[in-house]
């Protein structure tokens, strides 16, 4: 029931949107013709009439009709109003194919409406077909082909017609995808000429091509022979027989062929004469072929008379010449092994084994004769192409032959020199060269008879040993490419050895690659030496397997950091290179490449920094510098070792001995060594529990104005001070007297600690027969501090003064003793005697007749006199000058005329009196 | 024999006319052609007639055929325009009747479109090798059609509704078909320059 409402429903819609669709595309008019069909290049003429009713309903008529073109509006010009209701319009040279033309007015003045519209398809008529050709496949069909001729753009028909004389044949409608040919679906009749032609037809027209008459055996496309069988001759070595069965149309026609054939492994076929060939024939002998080499045979057909055409190749067939006797000796050479043991020499007897275009045959065996002397023979039949046998030193002949199922070869003659042979006359000009993918090797013949080359060659390699391939020419070549598996990129060493009647001669070798690449890994650069400013490189030559060619020259580069870098070449035959004009204490970066004649490759790269100093630039300042140390040193060692006894008197004071003491007597008739009443005077009291007397020094000279100074105060101010407080002892050993004069200055603090100080007494002169100093200091206890004038350093320096005025001293012994005398002479003997005083006595009575020689120089001396004294003027330039001098002289004169009392504290309290 | 026939007789006359040579070549080479598939076609028949066409020593009773005689022994001893007239008549005959036996066989053997196939080829072909015949006979200015036999047209012949003597009449139209050809090939052969090939 309800499929039943749902048809009613879907007939009623249907009904409805018929009608209303029909409503819907009723047009205002038409457009005539329809479906036009124009020629490129031709007139066209379209008219569109309008209906009454549109007409009506719109209020148009044929005037408000305009053409469109393309949704392009045709320009009016081409309109014509025909009447009242139809317009047409004209083009002229239609020259697009395809070209929609639609008409229309305004509705109502404004509303563009469509009326109606067609499509103009243009095109052009077919041409005549040509070329028409037909190709009978034997037993199978009959095709033929044309040329349709120019495109006509539009759909055309071509229909391929056949016949004979006596009947039509049905049309033959070419396939869509192969529309100018046609395969005719009924079997030619040989031997029935039919007529064929080609029509040619669209929708502006229709065209035949010319008609063929032909006798389907002449458009023939035999089957190929098949069959094709080979077989070989006993009798002849050099001819195989061919035997094949016709195809079936040779029952019928005649027929030619055309025969190759090859070698197995060739690419490229020879031919049978054709006129060999010219006619029918089911079997043909081929001629002149190699023996025992396999052929392979192929052959078409077709008809005799040419025409028609050739059959497809028959299908490939081989067969294999029979044997014959090898028709070339052997190569053959030998290798003596050099440790031979005593008598005898292991000889290795080698030969190749024949190509088969040589060996004509299975070899089956080899035949080996060594003949020592003329009637002493030894055989070997050999399966292998070696043979090692133990010789004497004697000279050989050996001969090979080769042998197979026909026969053997000629003997192959090899001489084995003795044992003292000298061989000689080597190949000149040898050389190697690669040339169409074979490694070529070529020289120069010499000027002997050569029986024949033995060319070796081996890869040379750093991991495996040179195993040595060989090949033989004969005596007349000089040019030919080793026949071996030459690889690229291998480094061969080539032997060339002339072979002479009398036994081989000297070798020559040379080196080749096949074909050159670039080295498999750069050199490792590293630096020899590095200087200041320069470098020196060096490398290790590359191995031979990482060299894959020539290493024709390698190529450094180097840089800084932030620097370009530099490229240098260098020859290959070098192993190291200086790098010059480097920057000093510059980090370098350094790589190398070894180049051959394919490219080249580099190394790892390399570091290195350039000192800051270049090599002994460091020795040259140090050395010098250390030099002069030294000397100094030395020099200042002699001058101490000159000095050591006033040095020894400075640092070392000699202490007199207690223990060594003695009362001395006393004796009125005994001068007083010093006048001590003064001092009595000067200290009647003797309050004074601890005296420290200073005793000047009456030779020292030359007081600094300041030590004046001071002693002009302690003249004036601590004149009847005679306890003045000594600085010496304390921790200074240096302590001279000056201190205890700047000590006075602290006479109230003195006398305040001069209860608690223990002070020492210091004697201006040698004890007994010690050697007498120019200062004796006695080593106090005292923990007095130090007085200022100690740290001074002009103190220092007055003690230097003190030291450089007893240099003084010994000159003016000189004066003293002979004043006459030459000065450079008697100056250390002198020193010397001075040093043998000992006497206090004797030693003021050198300062008195000082002092005396000093007045007796400035007044009585020679002029020579004076030029000593002059000289040491001018050694007092360092200090002392000629008026402190004389004021030493007087202060000198003051402690004459102040008479210097010696009281050691010891003799009263330690119970030593004085005598 | 006319002067002109005596011509035929002789294969060097021939020779001298190249045109006719090659006509002569092209025909016989075509009667042999046919020869062959008249006997391909004889062979393919009598497969599909079943037995006892297909046994060994099967000989059916020569019947004879509506417009269509058998070579006569005597065909050999006729000088040679007139066999060729006679063989032109007979393949001019030939068609009809194999026609007649390719609609029997369409009906009798329908799944044998190569049978189909051959008796339509072969009466296209013997219609050929006539109008060859003729065309050499025209050559050899000698008239298509000698004197023809009282003979109903082969056309008219009629054909029995019963199917074994259907394709008795099919077995004995294939063969004479074979056997005019064979006859035309040997005709035109002697006028073969060089001899029968």
């Amino acid at each position: 029931m309800l499929t039943w409402w749902i048809t009613i429903v879907q007939a009623l819609f249907m009904f409805f949107a018929t009608e209303s669709i029909g409503v819907l595309l009723d047009p205002c008019g038409l457009i005539y013709p329809e479906s036009p069909v124009v020629q490129l290049g031709s007139n066209f003429t379209a008219v569109c009439v309008l209906k009454e009713e549109c007409m009506n309903d719109y209020a148009v008529n044929s005037e408000n009709i305009f053409w469109k073109t393309n949704h392009a509006t045709v320009p009016k010009e081409q309109y014509t109003i025909i009447n009242r209701t139809a317009s047409s319009v004209t083009f002229t040279d239609i020259s697009s194919l395809n070209t929609q033309l639609t008409c229309n007015f305004y509705a109502f003045g404004q509303i563009e409406q469509n009326v109606y519209g067609i499509t103009i398809i243009s095109g052009l008529p077919p041409e005549k077909p040509t070329n028409l050709n037909c190709i009978v496949n034997e037993d199978r069909y009959m095709m033929c082909q044309w040329d349709p001729g120019r495109k006509t753009g539009l759909e055309t028909n071509y229909t391929l017609k056949s016949e004979w004389i006596t009947e039509k044949f049905a049309d033959c409608k070419p396939k869509h995808d192969t529309p100018n040919s046609c395969i005719l679906d009924y079997l030619p009749v040989f031997f029935v000429n039919i007529e064929v032609w080609v029509e040619a037809e669209n929708a502006l027209g229709k065209v035949t091509s010319d008609h063929i008459n032909f006798d389907p055996v002449d458009k023939v496309k035999p089957h190929a022979p098949h069959n094709l069988s080979v077989r070989n001759s006993e009798e002849l070595s050099s001819i195989l027989k061919l035997a094949w069965i016709n195809p079936s149309i040779e029952g019928f026609i005649r027929l030619k062929y055309d025969i190759q054939y090859k070698t197995k492994d060739a690419s490229s076929w020879s031919q049978i004469p054709p006129e060999d060939t010219s006619s029918t024939r089911s079997s043909f002998t081929i001629q002149d072929l190699k023996p025992f080499t396999e052929y392979v045979f192929r052959m078409r057909c077709m008809k005799e008379d040419g025409k028609g055409f050739w059959s497809d190749w028959s299908e490939e067939a081989s067969g294999i010449t029979y044997e014959a006797r090898p028709s070339k000796e052997p190569s053959f050479w030998y290798k003596i092994d050099p440790s031979h043991t005593h008598g005898y020499r292991p000889v290795k007897l080698m030969w190749k084994t024949l190509p088969p275009f040589e060996a004509n045959g299975k070899i089956l065996d080899y035949e080996v004769t060594l003949t020592r002397w003329k009637s002493h023979f030894q055989n070997y039949r050999v399966n292998d192409t070696k043979l090692t046998v133990n010789l004497t030193n004697d000279r050989y002949i050996a001969t090979l032959t080769a042998r197979n199922l026909v026969g053997r070869s000629d003997a192959s003659i090899l001489t084995i020199p003795a044992c003292d042979f000298q061989a000689s006359h080597p190949v000149t000009d040898l050389k190697a060269f690669p040339k169409d993918n074979r490694l070529w090797v070529e020289w120069t013949a010499p000027n002997e008879s050569v029986n024949k080359y033995i060319v070796e060659w081996c890869v040379l390699s750093d991991h495996s040993p040179c195993i040595q391939d060989w090949q033989q020419e004969d005596g007349t070549v000089h040019l030919t490419y080793l026949r071996g598996d030459i690889k690229e990129s291998k480094c061969y060493l080539i032997t060339v050895t002339p072979v002479y009647p009398d036994g081989p001669g000297s070798h020559e070798s040379v080196r080749a690659y096949l074909k050159q690449a670039a080295p498999s890994k750069g050199p490792t650069v590293r630096t020899k030496k590095v200087g200041k400013n320069e470098a020196v490189l060096e490398w290790d030559k590359l191995p031979v397997d990482d060299q894959n060619g020539f290493i024709r020259n390698y190529t450094i580069l180097y840089k800084t950091a932030f620097g370009n870098e530099i490229a240098v070449n260098v020859d290959s035959s070098h192993t190291e290179y200086t790098l010059s004009s480097l920057t000093s204490d510059t980090l370098y970066m350094v790589r190398m490449a070894a180049y051959t004649d394919e490219g080249g490759k580099y190394g790892p790269g390399f570091t290195f920094t350039t000192p800051k100093f270049a090599q002994g630039e460091i020795e040259a300042i140090v050395v010098p510098v250390c030099l002069a140390f030294l000397l100094t040193t030395l020099l200042g060692v002699l001058f101490c070792f000159n000095k050591r006894d006033l040095i020894k008197k400075h640092i070392w004071p000699n202490v007199p001995d207690p223990s060594k003491s003695h009362i001395a007597q006393w004796s009125p008739h005994t001068p007083p060594r010093h006048n001590f009443n003064s001092k009595d005077q000067m200290y009647p009291d003797g309050n004074f529990t601890d005296v420290s007397v200073v005793e000047i020094e009456a030779n020292v000279k030359k007081p600094l104005p300041e030590d004046l100074k001071s002693l002009d105060l302690f003249k004036k101010e601590k004149i009847s001070t005679e306890g003045h407080s000594s600085g010496i002892g304390g921790s200074s050993c240096m302590s001279s007297s000056r201190p205890s004069i700047s000590s006075s200055d602290e006479n109230e603090s003195g006398q305040n600690t001069s209860s608690t100080v223990q002070y020492s007494t210091v004697v201006h002169s040698g004890y007994r027969h010690q050697v007498p100093s120019v200062q004796v200091f006695s080593r106090s206890e005292s923990t007095q501090p130090l007085l200022d004038s100690e740290e001074r350093p002009e103190d220092l320096q007055l003690v230097e003064n003190v030291d450089s005025g007893e240099g003084i001293l010994p000159r003016q012994q000189y004066f003293k003793q002979n004043c006459s005398q030459h000065e450079t002479s008697q100056d250390i003997p002198h020193f010397e005697r001075s040093n043998q005083v000992s006497s206090v006595s004797e030693e003021d009575f050198v300062r008195l007749k000082q002092q005396q020689i000093s007045d007796h120089i400035s007044q009585s001396c020679g002029s020579g006199q004076m030029k000593m004294f002059q000289e040491v003027s001018t050694a007092d330039v360092f200090g002392l000058g000629t008026k402190g001098e004389v004021e030493i002289f007087e202060t000198v004169g003051m402690d004459e005329g102040m008479p210097k009392s010696y009281l050691p504290q010891t003799v009263r309290q330690g119970g030593y009196v004085p005598q | 024999m006319s002067q002109r026939e005596g011509s035929l007789e002789d294969p060097q006359a021939i020779s001298l006319l190249p045109h006719l040579d090659a006509k002569i070549r092209q025909t016989h080479s075509l009667a042999r052609l046919l020869t062959k598939y008249a006997e391909q076609l004889f062979q393919e028949y009598v497969q599909h007639q079943g037995d006892p066409f297909g046994l060994p020593g099967f000989s059916p009773p020569r019947l004879p055929v509506a417009g269509l005689s058998a070579p006569t022994p005597s065909h050999a001893g006729l000088p040679a325009p007139e066999r060729l007239q006679l063989d032109a008549a007979a393949l001019d005959a030939l068609p009809p009747l194999l026609d007649v036996v390719r609609r029997r066989q369409a009906e009798l053997n329908p799944r044998a479109p190569r049978l189909l196939r051959r008796l339509e080829d072969a009466a296209r072909q013997s219609r050929a090798l006539g109008v060859a015949v003729e065309a050499v006979l025209a050559a050899l200015g000698v008239p298509a059609r000698g004197p023809q036999p009282e003979q109903p047209p082969a056309a008219a012949a009629a054909v029995s509704t019963d199917v074994f003597p259907a394709k008795v009449l099919g077995f004995r139209v294939c063969g004479l078909y074979r056997e005019w050809v064979s006859r035309t090939e040997g005709d035109l052969g002697q006028l073969v320059p060089g001899g029968p090939a």
